[in-house]
């Protein structure tokens, strides 16, 4: 659906200049789940942004597939606070000019896939974080896109509700059959997640694993010897952080 | 606001009223001093009523009203007109906003006679007094708002396509709202007072000519009569871009942030 060559994207700064993303190679297959894994600053957001076309890359090319859509999910559920969750929702088929009936029923619709109708006429202030979340992933589905990109959705929340989040993420995505590009700095929510995880270090990519669990997961799977030892195999392959000694003090 | 809490509210209103009239009669028995010098509530109301009857209050008051509507909405439109387009360029921004600060650091009455000389002494430079006074508040308050745009949904936006028209009526107006509504309230009294400041300057009408004309005359209890007007006027019209405010953002705003 989307094949990536040769990107490079270098940022102008007030001192000279900054490659964020060198050389970069890397597709998605329909409905696959991949994850982009790394360190805060390794350049995650700048590639989910190139994908989106948000910014154009310095280098190389990013090939989607014809009449391609994409819905973006960002770190924080940035609603409107002044808009009801339901016209948060509606706000991309606003944008694209779609008739106002049109636009209520499908944020509605949206709402349903996430399991948050019941607070369709209430405003985000009344809103959890989690909650919050769960109303973004509305909106970017509600144009129905091809593929969802997910910037580190559920960073924010503590690790008991993520595991939920994700545990209905993969309901929802078994369902919906997207192509879900997803970001994270955590393994194991990226081995629980993901068909492929791709290590993203500095701006390269350091390399790509398949992750062998079978499917359908669910919280019996973080309690799996499988899931364990392929969170093991990850972090070794994982950098060592340059500027850490690699023996306790 | 619910209706028991507004209820409440005007309870208390009425008993701050009642309260300053009962010390106020108070001061009349202990003190008794000439009715020149301070006159009884009782005097006052009297005068009231003779105002009414014999020189056509109503009269001024509806003068002075108009200033203060038709000055507060020049000051306003003016304010977002010139306010937006700062806001919008930062090199404009930094150009103007000293000279929007030294020019709002003048007095207006400093600048009173020269707008008599200019727009003459009818009802159209009470106008634009009151304008000018609403106008610099608005302008900064308007600054102010439009920069209240979060990166965060600059960048949502951003991701739907939207265009620019888009970008303003579902972004940047909304998150400019909460600035607008301070400056309209910090406006409201100010343009009262502008009203004013411009009737001193001369005409025969409105309640700044009633105070001048009691202050040659020594008739307090007119000048009483003119000043409680005066207030219930800032009051009022306060209490209008209160309810306004309450309307538009009352659902919403200086609730958890997003
Ligand atoms: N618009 C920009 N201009 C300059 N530098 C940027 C810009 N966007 C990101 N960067 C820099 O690129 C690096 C990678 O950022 P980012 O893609 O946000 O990383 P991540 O999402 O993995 O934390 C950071 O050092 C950041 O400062
Ligand atoms: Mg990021």
């Amino acid at each position: 659906m989307i094949k990536v060559d040769n990107l490079t994207m270098t940022f102008r700064h007030n001192r000279g200049m900054m490659t964020v993303l060198e050389d970069l190679h890397f597709h998605l297959e329909a409905s696959e789940f991949v994850t982009i894994l790394g360190r805060s600053g390794s350049g995650k957001s700048t590639l989910l942004d190139l994908i989106m076309g948000l910014i154009k890359p310095t280098a190389g090319t990013i090939v989607r597939r014809p009449g391609l859509t994409i819905g973006y999910v960002f770190q924080k559920p940035a609603l409107l606070p002044w808009r009801t969750v339901l016209h948060n929702v509606s706000l991309p088929l606003e944008i694209a000019g779609r008739p106002r009936k049109e636009c209520n029923e499908r944020a509605q619709e949206a709402l349903r896939q996430v399991g948050m109708d019941h607070a369709n006429y209430g405003y985000p202030f009344q809103l959890s974080g989690g909650m919050a979340q769960r109303v973004a992933i509305a909106r970017a589905l509600v144009q129905n896109p091809d593929i969802l990109l997910m910037d580190e959705p559920f960073a924010a929340l503590d690790p008991m509700l993520r595991d939920n989040l994700n545990v209905n993420l993969l309901k929802l995505w078994h369902r919906t059959g997207k192509t879900i590009l997803f970001v994270t700095h955590s393994i194991n929510e990226a081995v629980f997640l993901s068909d492929r995880i791709v290590i993203l270090e500095e701006g390269r990519m350091i390399t790509e694993r398949k992750i062998p669990i079978p499917r359908p997961r669910d919280f019996d799977t973080f309690g799996s010897e499988l899931f364990v030892h392929t969170v093991g195999e990850i972090r070794k392959v994982m950098p060592i952080q340059p500027n850490l000694p690699r023996e306790p003090l | 606001m619910t209706i028991p809490r507004i209820l409440r509210n005007l309870a208390a209103a009425i008993g701050l009223v009642l309260s300053i009239l009962v010390v106020w009669q108070l001061i009349i028995w202990v003190f008794a001093p000439e009715e020149w010098l301070f006159p009884s509530p009782r005097a006052v109301w009297l005068r009231f009523w003779e105002l009414v009857e014999v020189d056509a209050l109503q009269h001024h008051v509806k003068v002075t009203a108009i200033e203060v509507l038709a000055g507060y909405a020049l000051g306003l439109v003016l304010g977002v007109l010139t306010g937006y387009p700062i806001s919008q360029l930062r090199i404009v921004e930094k150009i103007a906003t000293p000279y929007l600060v030294a020019a709002n650091s003048v007095p207006l009455v400093a600048f009173a006679p020269l707008l008599l000389l200019w727009f003459g002494n009818g009802i159209g430079t009470k106008i634009i007094v009151a304008g000018l006074i609403v106008y610099f508040p608005m302008t900064m308050s308007t600054i102010a708002g439009f920069h209240g745009v979060s990166p965060m949904h600059a960048r949502l936006l951003h991701s739907m396509r939207a265009n620019k028209w888009q970008r303003f009526r579902y972004l940047e107006l909304p998150s400019a709202v909460p600035g607008l509504l301070a400056g309209m309230k910090i406006g409201a009294p100010l343009a009262v007072v502008g009203a004013v400041v411009g009737e001193f300057l001369g005409t025969g009408e409105g309640l700044g000519h009633l105070i001048l004309e009691a202050n040659g005359l020594l008739d307090t209890a007119q000048l009483f009569v003119a000043i409680i007007i005066l207030a219930f006027f800032g009051i009022g019209f306060y209490l209008m871009t209160l309810s306004l405010e309450l309307m538009i953002i009352g659902p919403w705003h200086n609730k958890r942030r997003m």
